[in-house]
């Protein structure tokens, strides 16, 4: 028994100076955790939709998406798309960051065709918009797990194939 | 921020639900018990990480449940009343040999259930006991008449 307790006995100002230093150390990594939590409730890590949008003379543009999320999750990107002026044969052009590493599961409504364009983009063709129409576009993803990155996403409206009205914005794909 | 919420929504819940279930169960597992713990665990996994892959997601969840148990630590630490909430408090279920009807009803536990714990315990009888507690914890604690008179001399 004394033999047991020979190193407590012995070393008691030094258990005293260590326990006060692992009271420390634990309080420390508690503040990190309570940190971490606090971080998370800020939607720094994801996935609250956040709006940008553009403004020009014959049209205005608003996307709705998350600028964080992460592997696995869905989320919604709603684009809407409101003429000021006639819009003939008008065209949304999604960048490549819409679809890389991405799995877009449905795009509601349906444009009526869609295309493969330049850098890898996505080109949806809209028909002719008229004054104060608008077009609301609902694209469905899921983050594919190994796609972590942070990306430019680059929405632009075309009319006639010039363009009208672009959003860029950045997401962040967190590990 | 929604996985933090959820995370914290359901810790609340599996508190209150492991206080309404109560502490017998706590401590022994019957098969009853054993189905209850894993459908749970499952059913909560579904509705806490989702299809979150993530590291960031599994860190926050583990993060917001570690924050929660020290915080409800502190609480019933400072709070008396609240420790008594969280984490119940000790009930006598044996009071100087005699058995108390009541705490036994109100916790599901039958004399045989006491007797059982006693037996482990190398006690022979009732009336060996000055008390018998069901602790916090579900466990059951015994306190000797012989022991005391040991402590007296």
């Amino acid at each position: 028994m004394a033999d047991a307790m020979r190193p407590i006995e012995g070393g008691r100002a030094h258990h005293d100076r260590s326990d006060r230093i692992g009271v420390r150390l634990r309080r420390g990594a508690m503040c990190l955790l309570a940190a971490v939590v606090v971080v998370a409730l800020t939607n720094t890590v994801g996935q609250r939709a956040g709006t940008a949008h553009a403004v020009a003379a014959q049209a205005q543009l608003d996307v709705r998406a998350p600028t964080a999320v992460r592997p696995g999750l869905l989320f919604q990107a709603k684009i809407t798309v409101t003429a000021h002026a006639s819009l003939p044969k008008t065209q949304l052009v999604l960048s490549s960051g819409w679809a890389d590493g991405l799995t877009l599961n449905t795009a509601e409504p349906s444009p009526s065709t869609q295309q493969s364009g330049p850098q890898g983009s996505l080109v949806f063709n809209l028909g002719t918009l008229q004054p104060g129409q608008a077009w609301v576009e609902y694209l469905e993803y899921q983050v594919n797990p190994t796609s972590i990155s942070r990306r430019t996403q680059v929405v632009t409206v075309l009319s006639n194939a010039v363009p009208v009205v672009t959003v860029r914005r950045t997401m962040t794909i967190v590990p | 921020m929604d996985i933090a919420i959820r995370a914290i929504i359901l810790y609340c819940f599996v508190v209150f639900v492991m206080r309404a279930v109560g502490r017998r169960e706590l401590s022994s597992l019957t098969a009853i018990d054993l189905v209850l713990l894993i459908v749970m665990g499952d059913a909560i996994q579904q509705g806490l990480t989702q299809d979150d892959y993530s590291v960031t997601g599994a860190v926050i969840v583990v993060s917001t449940f570690a924050v929660l148990q020290v915080a409800s630590a502190y609480l019933g630490f400072r709070f008396r009343r609240l420790r008594g909430l969280l984490e119940g408090r000790p009930v006598v279920l044996v009071d100087n040999g005699e058995l108390v009807d009541a705490n036994l009803r109100r916790h599901r536990l039958t004399p045989d259930d006491v007797a059982e714990e006693m037996r482990l315990q190398q006690i022979m009888s009732f009336a060996d006991l000055r008390w018998a507690i069901l602790e916090a914890n579900g466990r059951m604690s015994f306190i000797e008449r012989r022991s005391l008179q040991g402590s007296d001399s």
